[in-house]
């Protein structure tokens, strides 16, 4: 899968920084979209002609968390994007709620890095 | 105890009566019995003998018939038709013919007797020394004259006794009336024993014919027939006959003033008990004959069927006796078995009413039968008025279903314990703990259930409110984890890009890195102080101090007016609370301050009035402290998260730990004070209302 477009949710400032420095020195051609919460990334995606190729979502956020995100993603959207959970601890029950939606096709401890992404790209879409 | 014993003698006692009474009656019957079988036989012997007696008698007829009908008759023809006679008849000791013979025929009949073969015959009679002498002259003579049979009886041919006066007038009597006539009971001339003989002389006239005239009847007399009769061997003749073995007397009883003993084996010792009497004719004479046993008719006591009633009832009354004892025995044993379990079960009763467990019974339509004061409290009911209502109207409708699934595996297995929610009589809702046990009948046929009952509602909350404090700290541990860790996580990877930053003399890079981890570590901080006041929100122990609360708002207000916008906020004050409250105040400041800086942080900056009003009063023995705002206010969905740890209900303006209200909540808890919050069109009010204790407002 060649990844053109990906969106970022996540709330800390701090994190957004980094995960966008390692996408842009993956691909530099990457567009990047960042949104801070569930719902800032829906609004997002509501107003893009093209779903992103790559979501990477954090789970704890304010307003709306990565969980009620997917809730909401999957049941407004057929098309399903390849939702990456991009989070700080490997919890368990993050790990089984997250895996409960067909959309997450990968879960990374942060911070991202380049083999993550170059393992991202191998997934089909 | 000793009633029993007595019922079983009296029993005993009883047969033992009924016994011997049927015994004895039994006994007389059979007496009678035996009685009338002596009786019976006595009377056959009588008969035997009699007709005997006649038979002999008889012998006498048959030879004066053969008289009567012949002319003459020779001693020959005598003696062929007498011992034919005589052979018969035994007990004849000798059948005479005794002519009447004149003086002047005296001769003819000695030649006539020679000439039969008699050569010394002479009329004789007894002499004075008791020998036989040749009899003296007289008119008639009555000689013996042929005799049968001869042998044994030589003695007395020929003999004519003058002076045996019983002899001379049974001859006359019998020659006058033409009739048998016999001697009364002497001792015979030819007697060797000492038994009783008699004489019957039967007369014969002239011509075969007895005459109707008396004196006629003496002139015309030819003769007569004697018969000696030995009066012992005729009997003893039948007895031995017949083989009886009874007691025999005949008596001879023509004169009754002077009875004449003829005859007597063995004396009677019976009395008149088993004595049978005949009476009958023996030509003139009269004879009483009596027939009775020997000995005394004894029955022995046992023998005979009276003899096994008596032993079958002694018997029978003793094993009724025996029966009843046992059987009274085991009656008390029972009986004290039923006495014992009947307290038992009375206890099991009383304790079933007093207990503090509820208990009820429940019929196959799932009707109560039965409730205990318990039970009924339980469900706020009398006793009474439970019995006939439905079982599941118990239970609210969330567990009703539940108690159904119950009562149906109770029924399958025997018993099912659940703990399902229960309503009372007026709606309140508690939790109980049921346990349904089937009730069976004696058949093992469910015929219900037994419903235990115990209110656990304080356990239940115990429960809810542990589930509660275990879930929080489950998310504690897993938020703080997360949130702990994210700025360090953040902080590392962004002093690595800062290096590299820094080697490539980007500058501009490397400030915008120390930038994110100094705004990370902040959060950091914050959250670590935010968790060390929860820490001590949970645990600390606080005295309770008078706190002036208008300096505690001012104090804060003074603390957060470096926050960023602070400026743009008007702030109101109302604060009416004049009187130091007396609480803890860590707690109170906490509170305040958490309200005071949301309110702060979480106004509208797009508004162009923004206000933050803060009011103190005393409302109904309460201190209650307000903040409004016209801010952000709490979103509509997160609204019921609002207390919870770890919530953050806004977008990057927000920089709070989201543990600030989840703090403030705690400490009222611990100040015994409520939090509560309004939503109006725009921003959020805060109320802390805590209850004041006497003394607190002088």
């Amino acid at each position: 899968m060649n990844i053109k477009h990906v969106l970022i949710v996540e709330d800390s400032e701090a994190d957004q920084f980094l995960s966008k420095r390692t996408i842009e020195s993956y691909d530099p051609n990457i567009t990047i979209s960042q949104a801070y919460d569930g719902q800032e990334a829906l609004e997002i995606i509501q107003t893009l002609e093209q779903h992103p190729d790559v979501i990477f979502l954090d789970i704890n956020m304010p307003v709306m968390n990565g969980v009620e995100f997917l809730e909401e993603y999957e049941t407004k959207y057929a098309h399903c994007t390849i939702v990456v959970m991009l989070t700080t601890s490997n919890q368990d029950r993050d790990v089984k709620r997250c895996k409960e939606f067909s959309c997450v096709k990968n879960y990374i401890i942060k911070p991202l890095d380049n083999d993550d992404l170059v393992m991202i790209s191998k997934i089909d879409s | 105890m000793k009633a029993h014993y007595a019922l079983a003698i009296f029993v005993c006692l009883i047969g033992f009566v009924i016994s011997i009474l049927s015994y004895a009656t039994y006994r007389d019957f059979e007496k009678h019995q035996k009685r009338q079988e002596i009786i019976a036989n006595n009377n056959q012997l009588i008969q035997s003998i009699e007709t005997h007696i006649y038979n002999n008698i008889h012998v006498l007829n048959v030879l004066e018939a053969f008289y009567n009908a012949s002319d003459e008759i020779t001693r020959s023809d005598f003696h062929i038709f007498s011992s034919a006679l005589l052979e018969l008849n035994p007990a004849i000791q000798a059948l005479e013919w005794i002519p009447k013979v004149l003086h002047s025929e005296r001769e003819a009949y000695r030649q006539k007797a020679i000439e039969d073969g008699f050569h010394d015959y002479e009329i004789i009679e007894k002499s004075a020394d008791g020998g036989m002498q040749v009899a003296g002259k007289r008119d008639v003579y009555y000689p013996v004259y042929y005799l049968e049979p001869y042998t044994g009886n030589e003695i007395v041919l020929g003999y004519d006794p003058p002076d045996h006066v019983e002899r001379r007038e049974a001859i006359q009597q019998a020659t006058a009336t033409g009739k048998p006539i016999s001697t009364p009971s002497l001792t015979l001339a030819q007697e060797t024993q000492s038994q009783k003989g008699v004489l019957i002389f039967s007369p014969i006239y002239q011509d075969g014919i007895i005459p109707k005239a008396r004196a006629e009847r003496i002139n015309k007399l030819s003769g007569l027939i004697l018969m000696v009769l030995r009066i012992g061997d005729t009997i003893n003749y039948v007895i031995n006959k017949l083989n009886s073995p009874m007691g025999i007397t005949l008596v001879d009883i023509t004169s009754p003033e002077s009875p004449d003993l003829l005859f007597q084996n063995h004396a009677n010792v019976t009395g008149d008990m088993y004595v049978s009497t005949g009476i009958f004719q023996v030509a003139n004479r009269i004879w009483k004959i009596s027939i009775y046993p020997k000995g005394h008719v004894h029955l022995s006591i046992l023998s005979g069927k009276s003899g096994y009633i008596l032993v079958i009832g002694a018997s029978l009354s003793l094993l009724m006796a025996y029966i009843i004892f046992e059987l009274t025995q085991r009656k008390i044993l029972v009986e004290n078995m039923v006495k014992q379990r009947t307290k038992e079960v009375r206890d099991l009763g009383r304790a079933m009413e007093s207990t503090v467990e509820g208990v009820s019974t429940i019929n196959l339509h799932g009707k109560y039968t039965y409730a205990n004061d318990a039970y009924a409290n339980l469900l706020n009911h009398h006793p009474n008025d439970i019995i006939g209502l439905d079982w599941l109207e118990s239970f609210s409708p969330i567990s009703q279903e539940d108690a159904t699934q119950n009562l149906k595996k109770a029924t399958q297995y025997g018993k099912s314990v659940f703990e399902p929610a229960c309503i009372t009589h007026n709606g309140r809702t508690f939790h109980a703990r049921i346990t349904l046990i089937r009730k069976l009948n004696d058949q093992m046929e469910n015929i219900g259930h037994f419903c235990f009952m115990s209110d656990i509602t304080e356990r239940k909350t115990i429960e809810q409110n542990l589930k509660v404090a275990n879930e929080e700290l489950e998310e504690f541990a897993y938020r703080t984890s997360h949130d702990l860790r994210s700025p360090l996580v953040s902080s590392l990877g962004l002093l690595t890009i800062s290096r590299n930053a820094l080697l490539d003399q980007d500058y501009a890079l490397t400030n915008d890195c120390l930038g994110h981890i100094e705004s990370s570590l902040r959060k950091l901080d914050m959250l670590v102080s935010d968790i060390l006041a929860l820490t001590q929100t949970k645990s600390a122990e606080e005295e309770d101090i008078p706190i002036d609360v208008d300096v505690l708002i001012e104090n804060s207000l003074q603390n957060f007016s470096h926050l960023p916008n602070y400026q743009r906020l008007e702030i109101k004050k109302q604060l009416n609370f004049d009187h130091p409250l007396v609480t803890k105040q860590t707690r109170l400041q906490l509170i305040i301050d958490n309200l005071i800086s949301n309110a702060i942080k979480y106004q509208d900056l797009s508004r162009e009035n923004p206000f933050i009003k803060i009011s103190t009063q005393e409302q109904n023995g309460s201190f209650i402290f307000e903040i409004e705002d016209n801010g952000l206010g709490i979103p509509q969905k997160s609204r019921d998260k609002l207390f919870k740890m770890f919530q953050r209900f806004h977008r990057s303006e927000s920089y709070g730990s989201g543990l600030g209200l989840y703090m403030i909540k705690k400490s009222a808890d611990i100040i015994s004070g409520a939090v509560s919050v309004q939503h109006p069109e725009h921003g959020v009010i805060f109320r802390l209302e805590i209850p004041l204790r006497k003394g607190d407002n002088v």
